[in-house]
């Protein structure tokens, strides 16, 4: 599926801006599930763009605008052809023994231990035992058994948590935006001991209401021996397929954050996101 | 299969290509380098100011406690910390004066808080400076640290104080003879002369404020004495001497102090310095310096250039050395402005983040 993609932020100071330096993470990855076909970062006022590739694998572009401003527009457009679902391969049943014994479990290290939103508190764990009162079964089929649980005793209510919210906060009010429903999904996951990271991205939605607003979303991706990381999107209780668009991965949110940066000026400002997914096909028909 | 080939001549030694320079300066490390500086140097004025005065005391053992209040009342007059001072002590005498100025950290201008500040300022910047300058201030302020007023009257004050003004020296030398003459340097030489400069007019006015000539006394044994050790505190009594070969008037000391354009302690002498390293910091090359700062410092040399001591003495003395030291003030203040200041209000922030939410 080829999808095109605009993200547009727009920060608007309270008086003036200076001295701003920005790291962006908009360009969508390139992995067995996806290609990026053409990415283009524009922001105003203009300013050179540098870039480099994290620790976790992220394209990172930074800038930095010296001259005074009143707002900050960063547009990222993008267009990306996703791999169909009947050429994904499945996922495979791993016992927990095999992922125990996995040479790579050594090297996820930083994906099994608490972070900042994602503390490794004993609610998650209790949790985690609630979604699975069953026992235990094999790898993917917990990661999508706890995500199932999640999306049923959680309630998508947006505008009831933060971007600074953690895990175990969501947790305790049961409700949230899909960041959060991501953030609780790792930390249930690494109590068991599966290494699980964030991912940020978008999704294109087969229907679409026409005034409801679009938005970057979050999923998580557990690591299963043998197969790599296996995606799981716990605000829509299903695996991330085709319709799914992958920009970064990290231990959590302060990882991918799609826009960060520091400036010098006033304190006030609103910020505003408009993000805008589509199918290439569809609107080349349209035109 | 191939010959060997003849052999080459040996390629002539190429020209080293030189190195580009990492000439950009931060301005944070600018603002250290002039602070470490001014404080070294205001921690020697210091010293001589106080050990002067000390010694004058001595000198006069007649001295009654009103007269007393009164001699060190004018040193905290000339540094401006009256009112701290006050409210800190209850009688200005020998001791309380010099546990305030040597090492009072609530007083900002004590020799003890002068190093601290110098070190701190030299801490920050230690990968640009030689490590004898680092380990000379740090040494400074370790034996300021180790020791209390008591220790120094035990061990007798003069002594303590030529330490003081022996480390300043001595780390003054270092920095001439190990720091590269870069923007760096021009920085450090500015901080010093301005400090400099500005002692000198308040070891000056302090006098001023001591003795006020009572007519009858202008030439007496105390007046001599007093000016004496006003040129003893600015290390300039033997520079006077070869001067002003026979006796010490005070017009003349004053003279001396304000115009001689060799002495390198002399207000003159100073603005010179100041005004020369100002041009080369602002980049000031023409011959209409197109800055505020440039323009009041080339009117301040021009003064001094320029005035009779029997003009300054006219208008007032005073009057003269306070107008001086506002005028060095305002030069420093915006050459700091310029150069090394990001105003504060420009506080950062964070860009705001957005919430993954669809």
């Amino acid at each position: 599926m080829l999808i095109s993609l605009l993200h547009r932020t727009t920060f608007v100071y309270a008086g003036s801006a200076q001295d701003s330096f920005n790291e962006v993470r908009l360009k969508p990855l390139d992995d067995a599930g996806q290609t990026c076909r053409g990415f283009q970062l524009s922001t105003d006022p203009d300013a050179p763009q540098r870039e480099y590739v994290d620790f976790y694998g992220n394209t990172v572009i930074y800038f930095d605008v010296a001259a005074e401003h009143s707002r900050l527009v960063i547009e990222a457009v993008s267009e990306v052809e996703t791999t169909p679902n009947v050429c994904r391969p499945a996922v495979p049943v791993v016992q927990y023994s095999e992922l125990e014994a996995s040479p790579e479990r050594e090297l996820l290290a930083e994906f099994l231990t608490g972070t900042h939103y994602v503390p490794l508190d004993v609610e998650l764990w209790k949790e985690a035992q609630d979604a699975l009162g069953d026992g235990r079964s094999d790898v993917w089929s917990d990661v999508r058994r706890m995500g199932h649980h999640i999306y049923k005793s959680f309630t998508y209510k947006p505008k009831t948590t933060g971007v600074r919210t953690q895990a175990t906060a969501a947790l305790k009010q049961r409700t949230g935006v899909c960041q959060d429903f991501a953030h609780v999904a790792l930390g249930l996951c690494r109590t068991f001991g599966i290494p699980a990271r964030y991912v940020s991205g978008y999704f294109i939605q087969s229907r679409r209401d026409p005034d409801e607003e679009e938005a970057s979303h979050a999923w998580i991706e557990a690591f299963v021996p043998g197969y790599g990381w296996a995606a799981f999107d716990p605000t829509h209780d299903r695996p991330a397929d085709e319709r799914y668009i992958k920009v970064a991965s990290g231990r959590d949110y302060s990882d991918i954050r799609p826009v960060s940066g520091t400036y010098r000026g006033g304190k006030t400002r609103s910020l505003s996101v408009e993000v805008r997914v589509r199918q290439a096909e569809a609107a080349d028909k349209a035109g | 299969m191939t010959l060997p080939r003849k052999r080459e001549m040996p390629a002539s030694p190429k020209i080293p290509v030189p190195r580009p320079q990492a000439n950009a300066m931060l301005s944070r490390v600018a603002h250290s380098l002039y602070w470490m500086s001014r404080y070294i140097e205001r921690a020697e004025n210091i010293a001589r100011l106080l050990e002067v005065n000390l010694q004058f005391i001595l000198d006069f053992r007649g001295y009654d406690d009103v007269h007393l209040k009164e001699h060190w009342g004018s040193i905290l007059g000339s540094s401006g910390d009256h009112e701290l001072f006050e409210k800190h002590y209850e009688v200005a005498d020998s001791r309380s004066v010099t546990e305030f100025f040597s090492f009072d950290l609530r007083n900002p201008n004590s020799i003890l808080a002068c190093v601290f500040a110098a070190r701190e300022n030299a801490r920050m910047i230690r990968d640009q400076i030689s490590i004898e300058m680092w380990e000379t201030i740090n040494e400074l302020y370790l034996f300021l640290k180790a020791r209390s007023t008591t220790d120094v009257w035990a061990a007798g004050p003069y002594e303590f104080f030529q330490d003081i003004k022996r480390n300043s020296h001595l780390f003054q030398g270092l920095t001439d003879s190990t720091y590269s003459r870069s923007e760096g340097w021009e920085f450090i030489q500015f901080g010093k002369f301005v400090e400099r400069a500005h002692k000198t007019t308040r070891i000056l006015d302090v006098k001023y404020h001591i003795l006020l000539p009572n007519a009858t006394d202008v030439g007496g044994a105390l007046d001599t004495a007093q000016w004496q050790a006003v040129l003893r505190s600015a290390s300039a009594l033997e520079a006077y001497r070869r001067f002003y070969v026979r006796e010490i008037l005070p017009w003349k000391v004053a003279e001396f102090l304000i115009f001689s354009d060799s002495f390198p302690r002399s207000v003159h002498f100073c603005v010179a310095q100041i005004d020369e390293f100002l041009r080369r910091i602002l980049g000031e090359s023409g011959a209409r310096p197109r800055t505020e700062a440039a323009r009041a410092s080339r009117r301040l040399l021009a003064n001094l250039q320029s005035l009779t001591i029997d003009e300054v003495l006219r208008d007032g003395l005073h009057e003269f050395l306070v107008e001086t030291g506002k005028t060095l003030d305002r030069i420093s203040d915006q050459v700091v402005q310029t150069t090394m200041f990001y105003p504060a209000e420009a506080t950062q922030e964070d860009q705001q983040l957005q919430q993954q939410q669809q």
